[in-house]
């Protein structure tokens, strides 16, 4: 029995290694080791003010702390019923698609796309590609500035709050700031064009994509969790049903599975599903690379988030627009922050994180005190899709050399942008 | 100006979010800048190749808190092959909101995260100083990509960059915020170690002390404002969440 092993897989956030066994011509093992420490960030939140939880669990990671501290806040919002006006929602939507986009950048053309090229060192990369590089940066600059004008900070925001914003984010900044949008979204079209060109490894292998379905837009804030199997919707409230954490002995990372199988979120899931929705330029780009919808090549999860990166700048522009619409009516500062009175209650909200569905749930006693709470990660719900993916894939590339195998394989672990501070949450 | 021999810059991740090297590579054109004039070795979010913690490091910078069995022997070696090793960010210098743990029933928040005992390390969360010679810190959660680059900067024209001790009101001041604690809110300004811009109060979120005490801090006339309005119960929690209570404890 053949056994590849890559240990401390570089390029992804925290810390992983790779075991895998080809059994025989066409079955294998595959397994993904985790070497974060228990942080027990869930345990930790128990018997702490609410509102200490955005401020804890946006510490979960620091390359997505922003859709952690929202998810978070809109779990919270929901167990003490505060209703948020349009004017928050609307910069919320802003801060989270900005989120997606440096998260994307920094994934799709730095940690992955430099495996489709073949270069392991990005001092390298920046060497041998230095306009598409500087493009890149470029580009995410513009996301990095966004987060920190309307969070207060690029990592871990502080002013997005329960209830809203504590304060107005600048707005000369963001005026500003937004008259750079038509560039920077002509270089992530040129970027994409870029990428296009280059060839991805052929593989398929059919599995059920979830995300969020919403009737008016691409839903990455708000919506009902959609199981592409049996084109099934269910509300946040009842997302566990059917879904499973499992703890498996000395593993710190837990395991999801829906009805006893893997499951697939992300970029690819949710471009998947909600096509249509994306915005035209969005669309065009992903038809240049891929026909048939649904796409079931886990390496097109890259180009996915490309994709969604156009799509991201569009739907900022959008939501800029109506803004400044929104802050020119009177009582606009009242309206950035929704006072409420702190009760008992439960919340659950699922929302998209860059790397997919993202389940933050508390439960609050009457002085505001935390008394349960559960987060689920994407990395935890993908982890068994990813380890399927390996086992469909070690059998196909078996008459590679191993140098060959070894660097496909950790192509396919990078695709799936996985995030394993997230998943050892 | 290529220089012969760079300055050898180790960036080292323990258990943590990472987000301290995100603060620094945020700021994209001058960490590629800093690329230029030092090597970098050991970035994780920017090469593959493995170096194993026994090459030989100028500096050798340490982010995380060291909560496995792995990550105590690898800063033992990083220390052993290290001219310099500098703490960055609140999980090394003070153990991070994973501290909180020490606070409560650590067998009950264990039970909560795992259900069972599945065999898996829980040890107690330790700042970095506890298990190694620590030469310098940058604290705060996440860091200032500022303060990293101005010390590497400063270690390239062969100074150490000591920190200024001045508490994050100074620099709340100087800004002209609103003062939080005048307005009845918790703030640890006045007694933690400024270096961050008073980056929280700008957005007005109280301080709660990330960056850990600054050198001569007056806690007891702090406290003693803050019983004005809350029981020492509720001014406990807040000097938990970052660890400052920790300092206070030892003073």
């Amino acid at each position: 029995m053949k056994t590849i092993q890559i240990n401390h897989l570089g390029k992804t956030e925290g810390h992983m290694s790779f075991v895998g066994a080809l059994v025989n011509n066409d079955f294998a093992e595959a397994r993904i080791e985790t070497e974060e420490g228990a942080r027990l960030i869930e345990g930790i939140l128990l018997n702490r003010k609410f509102y200490e939880a955005p401020i804890i669990t946006a510490r979960i990671c620091g390359i997505c702390p922003i859709v952690h501290n929202l998810t978070c806040i809109k779990a919270l919002e929901k167990a003490e019923n505060v209703q948020v006006t349009e004017e928050i929602v609307v910069l919320r939507k802003m801060l989270i698609n900005a989120q997606f986009i440096h998260s994307h950048a920094l994934h799709a053309f730095f940690l992955a796309f430099p495996d489709i090229v073949g270069i392991s060192n990005n001092f390298d990369f920046v060497k041998k590609y230095p306009k598409e590089c500087n493009l890149a940066l470029e580009m995410r600059d513009f996301a990095v500035e966004l987060s920190r004008i309307i969070g207060g900070r690029t990592v871990h925001p502080i002013n997005s709050v329960i209830g809203g914003f504590n304060v107005e984010p600048e707005f000369s900044e963001l005026e500003k700031l937004m008259l750079q949008l038509p560039e920077a979204l002509k270089k992530a079209q040129i970027l994409f064009n870029f990428a296009a060109k280059q060839k991805l490894p052929e593989f398929v292998r059919p599995t059920n994509y979830v995300c969020l379905k919403d009737k008016k837009e691409y839903a990455i804030y708000d919506g009902e969790v959609l199981f592409d199997d049996n084109n099934k919707l269910i509300t946040p409230e009842k997302f566990l049903l059917d879904v499973k954490e499992l703890v498996r002995p000395y593993e710190k990372v837990k395991r999801v599975q829906h009805l006893d199988r893997s499951i697939m979120v992300g970029a690819l899931a949710r471009v998947n599903n909600n096509f249509k929705q994306l915005h035209k330029v969005a669309q065009e780009s992903w038809l240049k690379t891929q026909k048939e919808r649904p796409c079931y090549n886990s390496f097109f999860n890259t180009y996915a988030q490309i994709v969604e990166i156009l799509h991201c700048f569009k739907e900022i522009e959008k939501y800029f627009i109506q803004y400044k619409k929104l802050r020119t009516k009177p009582g606009f500062f009242g309206r950035l922050k929704v006072e409420f009175k702190v009760r008992a209650g439960r919340g659950c909200a699922v929302m998209e994180a860059p790397r997919g569905l993202l389940y933050h749930e508390y439960e609050l006693d009457n002085e505001g005190k935390i008394v349960y709470s559960n987060i689920i990660s994407p990395t935890t719900i993908f982890l068994n899709n990813l380890e399927d993916d390996l086992k469909s894939y070690l059998p196909q590339i078996q008459k590679l050399t191993d140098k060959k195998q070894v660097q496909l394989i950790k192509t396919l672990i990078r695709a799936y942008d996985p995030c394993i501070s997230c998943a050892t949450h | 100006m290529e220089r012969k021999n760079k300055l050898v810059i180790g960036l080292f991740s323990l258990t943590g979010c990472e987000g301290c090297y995100f603060a620094i590579l945020d700021l994209t054109k001058e960490f590629i800048a800093l690329g230029n004039k030092v090597e970098i070795k050991n970035c994780r979010l920017f090469e593959e190749d493995v170096h194993l913690e026994d090459e030989k490091y100028d500096v050798a910078f340490i982010e995380g808190s060291p909560l496995t069995t792995a990550n105590r022997e690898t800063v033992k070696r990083i220390r052993r092959n290290s001219k310099l090793v500098v703490a960055l960010g609140a999980c090394s210098c003070l153990g991070g909101i994973y501290h909180i743990k020490e606070y409560h029933d650590k067998a009950k928040i264990f039970n909560h995260v795992y259900h069972k005992d599945v065999g898996i390390e829980n040890f107690d969360v330790q700042t970095l100083e506890q298990l190694i010679k620590v030469d310098h810190k940058i604290p705060g959660c996440p860091v200032n990509g500022r303060e990293f680059m101005r010390f590497v900067y400063g270690l390239l024209v062969g100074k150490k960059i000591k920190s200024v001790q001045n508490p994050v009101c100074y620099e709340c001041q100087m800004r002209g915020y609103e003062c939080l604690l005048q307005k009845g809110q918790v703030c640890l300004g006045p007694i933690t170690f400024g270096g961050c811009e008073a980056i929280c109060l700008k957005s007005k979120q109280g301080c709660w002390g990330c960056r850990g005490l600054v050198k001569d801090a007056e806690v007891s006339n702090l406290i003693k404002k803050l019983r004005e309005k809350y029981s020492d119960k509720e001014i406990t929690k807040y000097l938990e969440v970052f660890g400052i209570k920790e300092q206070i404890n030892n003073l």
